[in-house]
């Protein structure tokens, strides 16, 4: 309790300064501050029964404060005093014993409703009445003891008990909204970046609105590529050094433990981290987190899945300071609503935690797992879709003896184990030590063929485009999938009577087989992070991180599909060199070497990766003014081992290769000017720089260690943000913009002139991503919320790169020269994004519709259809020339959308404080299976027939549901 | 109680999830089967003599009509490019195929129902094709193929024709068809390979037989045996035989096709000396006199001293490229010679004008650095003008290396005569 005036008052400005900004921050509507909160109990019972007398409302009432103060209350500024009364047994003893349930029960409810932790709390036990009530818990925020209830505050507080139902339900609803999201699956061969996805429920309405309702259209939050948003799990980092994404497939159908925690956006920095340009989640899955209690959820959708169910169970933290949580799940489709693929994944989640000292100190221990085997979609071309008549058309899959089997078929799991330890050395000051470590196994098979004719269905030559045959429009237009799908009963039969016919033993290589290319990753991290006050209003926090990573990259024989083997050999070689029998060697140490089931072939390498960094932020604060500023020191190192000499590049492909060292920086600050209490304005700048991925840096690293020169990139960004929360209406205006330098892509294809794999670096690229983002919540009833989030963008190549291409026979030497970006968009993301929604709550029912709409959705460019040598033998004079040079040059604007979504949910409460929650979430309701959500162009450009090698598109799937049911006990 | 049922449902959902991976069966192999009416059936002759007004642009086949055939010529070594050859008893046909790989399914000696109803015939390099009407080149796309293409039983490669034929009696009734020619030579033997080429994807290269009876054996860029030297000596060759804009040409299917060559060379030299690049290859040497040896288009190799007028004396030589004889135990030079005007026709025949000689031990520059051997007797021609071939085994003594041969001229100031030769070889 603070006796000193003065440090009070230092708190209270402390507490209010904060308190505004997590205030304004959440959105939410400004109370006043709150008296003691007074539970009622049954004489003798310790139970804590929501619906007894009006605990239900207290504790609604409690939680808007919570809510309110979260920041500081989970930082250890604001304790919450759980005080248990107990004055009906005979005995002290038993008093006591009631007492203190009583206040664990309390706690215990808190805990897991709020995503607090056991530190946040201090608990007395009273024998005695409390204002004559024998039987009651009372919960208080101490922000400071001489904070009485006065007469004026009265009035207040009763607006403030309006908002009792609010909080209910939107924390609800945002919970349901969270069981409905189910991890995007990354695949690591697709082109696009991935979908950046969010764990945890913060309260900035435009990040939530942006995770849930405009993730449908592929929007990444200010066009930031998802290896911008730094995940962490208990405070150890987990995006992979390789491609610098997080595996939100580790923790698929673990919804329940992986759902609280921390989330700082665009750039901000957090007590776990320094801040990531596209925001940083530390997702907190210690034991202690949990109630005691179990959950089990089950779902119905039809999307990759169909049905998903989780059970959890947790100890909660128990007196003797051990807690245990434990949590399984699943998902399943034998035929997700894309037709040949599936889906069977398996999760669990372990967590083990030990406190001692009164929680001053805790060790925690996580183990989690989400093997999954599921089969893939593909996207194809626009000819090949509006012929089927299906958008979401698959060419993965075809017919095997009369059941539907899919070629791309990705096998993954990603066992991970972290341990971690908190110190919480006072008040101010924390220190959190964790090592995480995990094998990530990814392996995604596909079609692979030697000497024989293409297998894949919607090859550009097998459409009737290219024929123009009225046989293979027939067999399109109706679908016929002998020819739509792979055909993998003549697969066999190719193998088969290869293998019949064969002279010798060289014939007798399999034309086609499946191989699995495997991409596993092994990764330790060591991150430690203190947060202390250095003076009462100067907070420091710092970090420092150690990881080590090895990357395995290799493929192997999967399925020979009838026949005996194949030969190591590139089958892209040109033959026409002199030394083809050596260069067609993938592994000159192996040369003719036969492959069977299961061996290792065609390319192994390894990618060792080291880094460290150290961090620190400053924070000033005072009445009007807060300012921080900090800096980040990165060291990282990463070097390539082939396994294998490649017959392309015999002096630059086996053992290890070059040592690639950067030295990395980062630059911040910012300044916050708060008006009052009810809004404020916000600036940020920061200055990094930023070693190339490793999975950027080499030109073509499954064959060589080669690269082009490394530099690192650079970012600059700033961002202005005006936060404000007025009775009724809050939210958050912001204007941003962010330049990057000197970036590294590359874009690989087979190029069919020259009849091999084509790698197209593009470096020294600089690009432009400007815009405002407005999200807004509008209260005009208690009962109905009417939000929006939108932004307006510009996302744009800010010169004119330069491209080096590289010929992987080795046919012709590299070419360097420049690429035409300059002014063209980013693609990937729509750049002009909006969604107003509409939530009504009445009787414990939410409702709510979202309209969705989004516009100025560009197409990927290729870096080949920019090149002047490209268009060299055209003459500008001529009409078909032009044309054709218009054609390929010109970027393609996908048409804008609209789709509505409607969902409807209810919170039932039972006895003994179980609750049941419905959620049903329709998406897409008017069905729309026109909407392209991305594309990319291909990257090969013939000018004679210039639509030749059209672009391939992402559709959007038609109306789906997510039907959810949860049982908490 | 509730809570263990509940426990229960979701581990074997869990279980269900992930008990196996997927195993998937294999289909049955089994040997294709395919009867086609057989009134419809007609035979390649038949359909040759039916469609032999066809032309380059393609004509729709309407009847109903099916070819028995085998196949006996693919793109297995990637040589023969989207096409196929059948064959049947009454002769070939090739049919145009816009795929590659087509011996993945269509193998030498698989019997092959092919339906004709919807494909068009037409001609290319002036020979009659089967192909598609409107498509690229006038190829049959893929899925058209297949459709029309009906595979029957496994395939036989006994029931598969080759004819052995001879270079001089090719008739147009083995157009598309599998032969086998024996004794045969290629000309660049040893010297350059199958297809190599600095543009372009087909090199064809001269195969001869003992006749001097020459075909072009033409090869794709893109063949897996495109690199390899080309065999020496005399051997045996397979292919399928077709005609290009009225020339005979052999399309080998794979480097198997490439039978045994004796692997010592089958000719030496072989030179028309009618053109300066066939001059520029032999050594013209003037030991006295001003005239020299010089080419004409018509006559080969030819020289005289005589000049407006006047007789010079000159004694000049041709010499041979060197040759490595060392292998051989028996050689022949023989060559095309012919002398004028009639009023010189027997100048200096007796006082050794017109000789040939042989050597192993020449270098360069004046003959007389060497040691030379005569061929005798040298044949003349009766009448002016009049090519004479001449014949002559190259002694014991001189198959070694080095070897080269030459001719010598010889006029006086008093009397000449013109010299010429042509179509030397040395085998």
């Amino acid at each position: 309790m603070i006796k000193n005036l003065k440090l009070a008052s230092y708190l209270l400005f402390f507490a209010i300064s904060f308190g505004w900004q997590a205030n304004a921050q959440s959105g939410k509507s400004n109370g006043k501050y709150t008296n003691e909160l007074v539970f009622k109990f049954i004489p003798l019972d310790d139970e804590f029964y929501t619906n007894q007398g009006d605990n239900k409302a207290v504790l609604d009432q409690l939680y808007a404060a919570i809510d309110k103060f979260r920041d500081q209350i989970k930082a250890g500024q604001i304790p919450l005093l759980v005080q248990g009364y107990s004055f009906s047994a005979d005995t002290k003893e038993k008093n006591q014993q009631i007492a203190y349930r009583r206040a664990y029960r309390v706690k215990s409810v808190i805990i897991t409703d709020k995503g607090l932790a056991e530190n946040n709390f201090q608990t007395q036990n009273k024998v005695a009445a409390y204002r004559g009530e024998k039987d009651v818990v009372v919960v208080r925020l101490i922000l400071n003891s001489n904070d009485l209830v006065s007469s004026k505050n009265k009035a207040g507080e009763k607006a403030y008990e309006k908002k009792v139902g609010e909080k209910a339900y939107e924390d609800s609803e945002l919970q349901a909204q969270s069981e409905n999201f189910s991890f995007e699956d990354d695949d690591v061969e697709t082109a696009s970046q991935g979908v950046t996805t969010m764990a945890i429920i913060n309260n900035d309405i435009f990040r939530n609105k942006a995770g849930f309702q405009l993730s449908q259209f592929r929007f990444q939050t200010r066009g930031y590529y998802s290896f911008y948003s730094k995940r962490y799990i208990n405070g150890v980092a987990f995006n992979d050094q390789n491609r610098g994404v997080f595996n939100y497939a580790s923790i698929g159908a673990l919804n329940d433990v992986t759902r609280n925690g921390d989330a700082v956006d665009n750039n901000d920095y957090g007590l776990f981290t320094f801040g990531a340009l596209g925001g940083a989640e530390n997702i907190d899955m210690r034991a202690s987190n949990y109630a005691r209690g179990g959950k089990i959820t089950g779902t119905y959708t039809n999307r990759t899945y169909y049905s998903r169910a989780m059970f959890t169970y947790s100890t909660g933290l128990m007196p003797n300071g051990w807690a245990f949580t434990g949590s399984l799940g699943a998902r399943y489709s034998d035929e997700g609503n894309i037709e040949g693929t599936f889906y069977r994944n398996f999760a669990y989640s372990l967590a083990i935690e030990k406190q001692w000292d009164k929680g001053r100190h805790s060790l925690a221990f996580n183990t989690f797992g989400s093997p999954v085997e599921r089969g893939q979609q593909a996207s194809s071309y626009l000819e090949a879709t509006s012929l089927i008549g299906n958008n979401l058309y698959n060419p993965n899959w075809g017919y095997q003896n009369g059941k539907k089997r899919n070629a791309r078929i990705v096998r993954a799991y990603d066992p991970t184990f972290i341990l971690s330890h908190t110190w919480n050395i006072n008040r101010d000051s924390r220190l959190i030590t964790g090592v995480g470590y995990h094998y990530a196994r990814y392996g995604s098979t596909s079609l692979n063929w030697y000497n024989s004719p293409d297998p894949r269905p919607d090859y550009y030559r097998y459409l009737p485009s290219y024929s123009g045959n009225a046989d293979t429009y027939q067999n399109w237009s109706t679908n016929n999938t002998n020819f739509t799908q792979v055909n993998w009963d003549n697969l066999y039969f190719a193998n088969r009577l290869q293998l019949r016919e064969a002279q010798n033993a060289a014939d007798s290589a399999a034309l086609y087989n499946v191989e699995e290319r495997r991409s596993d990753l092994y990764e330790a991290t060591l991150n430690s992070t203190f947060k202390t006050k250095l003076v009462p209003n100067i907070n420091f926090v710092g970090g420092i991180e150690v990881r080590t990573t090895q990357s395995k990259q290799f493929k192997t024989m999967d399925d020979l599909l009838g026949g005996t083997f194949v030969y190591d050999y590139d089958k892209f070689a040109d033959n026409q060199v002199t030394d083809f029998d050596n260069v067609k060697q993938s592994d000159l140490n192996n040369p003719d070497r036969k492959v069977y089931k299961g061996d290792v072939y065609g390319y192994n390498f390894n990618l060792n990766i080291n880094s460290a960094n150290a961090w620190f932020i400053n924070e000033h604060t005072s009445k009007k003014w807060d300012v921080f500023y900090g800096g980040k020191y990165t060291f990282s190192q990463y070097q390539r081992d082939g396994k294998m000499k490649n017959g392309h590049y015999a002096d630059n492909s086996y053992g290890k290769g070059q040592m690639h060292t950067f030295n990395d920086y980062s630059l911040k600050g910012g300044l916050t000017y708060k008006f009052n209490g009810r809004n404020f304005i916000s600036g940020k700048v920061s200055y990094s720089t930023e070693a190339p991925l490793p999975s950027n840096a080499y030109v073509s690293p499954r064959i060589t260690d080669k690269t082009l020169a490394l530099e690192s990139g650079k970012v600059l960004t700033m961002d202005l943000s005006y936060i404000f929360s007025f009775p009724g209406v809050n939210g958050r205006l912001s204007a941003y913009r962010t330049n990057f330098y000197n970036q590294t892509a590359r874009v690989s294809y087979f190029h069919d002139v020259y009849q091999t794999f084509v790698n197209h670096m593009v470096t020294g690229m600089d690009k432009t991503t400007q815009g405002i983002e407005l999200g807004l919540s509008v209260k005009p009833t208690s009962a109905l919320t009417i939000d929006f989030a939108g932004t307006i963008s510009e996302q744009y190549y800010a010169n004119n790169p330069m491209g080096t291409i590289t010929y992987e026979n080795n046919s012709l030497s590299d070419v360097s020269e420049k690429v035409y970006y300059k002014n063209y968009y980013l693609g990937g993301s729509p750049q002009f994004v909006g969604t107003i929604g509409v939530r009504y709550f009445i009787k414990y029912w939410f409702l709510g519709v979202n309209l969705n709409g989004m516009d100025r959705n560009y197409i990927d460019i290729s870096p080949l259809r920019r090149m002047a040598s490209t268009y060299a033998s055209l003459n500008p004079n001529d009409a078909t020339d032009l044309e054709a040079y218009n054609i390929l040059t010109r970027q393609e604007r996908l048409p804008g959308a609209i789709t509505l979504d409607a969902s409807v949910g209810k919170i039932l409460y039972l006895s003994k404080g179980h609750s049941v929650n419905f959620n049903l979430s329709v998406n897409n309701i008017l069905n729309k299976e026109d909407i392209r959500t991305g594309g990319y162009e291909q990257g090969r450009v013939d000018v004679s027939y210039p639509n030749k090698f059209n672009s391939k598109y992402f559709f959007m799937q038609g109306i789906n549901c997510f039907l959810n049911a949860s049982y908490r006990f | 109680m509730k809570t263990l049922n509940n426990i229960i449902v979701v581990l074997s959902v869990a279980l269900l999830a992930v008990s196996c991976t997927k195993d998937y069966e294999t289909p049955p192999f089994t040997e294709p089967s395919y009867v086609a009416p057989t009134d419809k059936l007609i035979s390649v002759e038949a359909f040759r003599t039916m469609f032999a007004s066809a032309t380059t642009s393609p004509t729709v086949i309407e009847d109903t009509l099916f070819i028995q055939a085998r196949v006996v010529g693919n793109d297995v070594s990637g040589n023969i490019y989207k096409q196929i050859y059948l064959q049947d008893a009454t002769g070939g046909i090739v049919v145009g195929v816009d795929q590659s790989s087509i011996y993945a399914y269509y193998k030498v000696g698989q019997e092959v129902f092919l339906e004709l109803q919807g494909l068009s015939v037409l001609t290319y390099g002036g020979e009659l094709q089967i192909g598609y009407k409107g498509t690229s080149s006038s190829r049959i796309p893929w899925d058209t193929f297949t459709a029309h293409a009906h595979l029957n039983s496994w395939p036989d490669l006994s029931q598969v024709d080759t004819a052995e034929v001879s270079l001089a009696d090719l008739t147009a009734s083995m157009k598309n068809t599998l032969v086998e020619l024996d004794s045969v030579y290629f000309v660049n033997e040893g010297s350059e390979q199958f297809a190599v080429a600095s543009s372009g994807s087909a090199v064809s290269q001269t195969l001869k037989d003992k006749d001097g009876n020459s075909i072009d054996v033409r090869t794709s860029v893109y063949a897996d045996f495109a690199t390899d030297s080309l065999p020496v000596g005399y051997g045996k060759i397979v292919g399928v035989l077709s005609k290009y804009n009225g020339s005979w040409q052999l399309s080998v299917r794979s480097r198997d096709d490439i039978k045994t060559f004796s692997g010592e060379m089958a000719v030496f030299l072989d030179e028309t000396l009618l053109t300066q690049d066939s001059f520029n290859k032999f050594t013209a040497y003037s030991v006295t006199g001003t005239q020299a040896w010089g080419v004409s288009t018509s006559y080969g190799a030819m020289i005289t001293g005589y000049l407006s007028g006047t007789n010079y004396a000159n004694e000049d030589w041709l010499i041979s490229p060197a040759s490595d004889l060392s292998t051989k135990t028996s050689v022949s030079l023989s060559f095309y010679h012919a002398s004028g005007p009639t009023a010189s026709l027997y100048v200096g025949k007796d006082s050794g004008y017109y000789t040939v000689w042989v050597s192993n031990d020449y270098t360069s520059g004046d003959p007389s650095t060497a040691t030379w051997t005569q061929l005798t007797p040298l044949t003349y021609g009766t009448a002016a003008w009049t090519y004479v071939a001449s014949t002559f085994s190259i002694p014991e003594a001189n198959l070694k290396s080095n070897f080269r041969f030459a001719f010598k001229y010889m006029s006086s100031a008093t009397q000449s005569a013109t010299w010429e030769i042509k179509n030397v070889s040395l085998k």
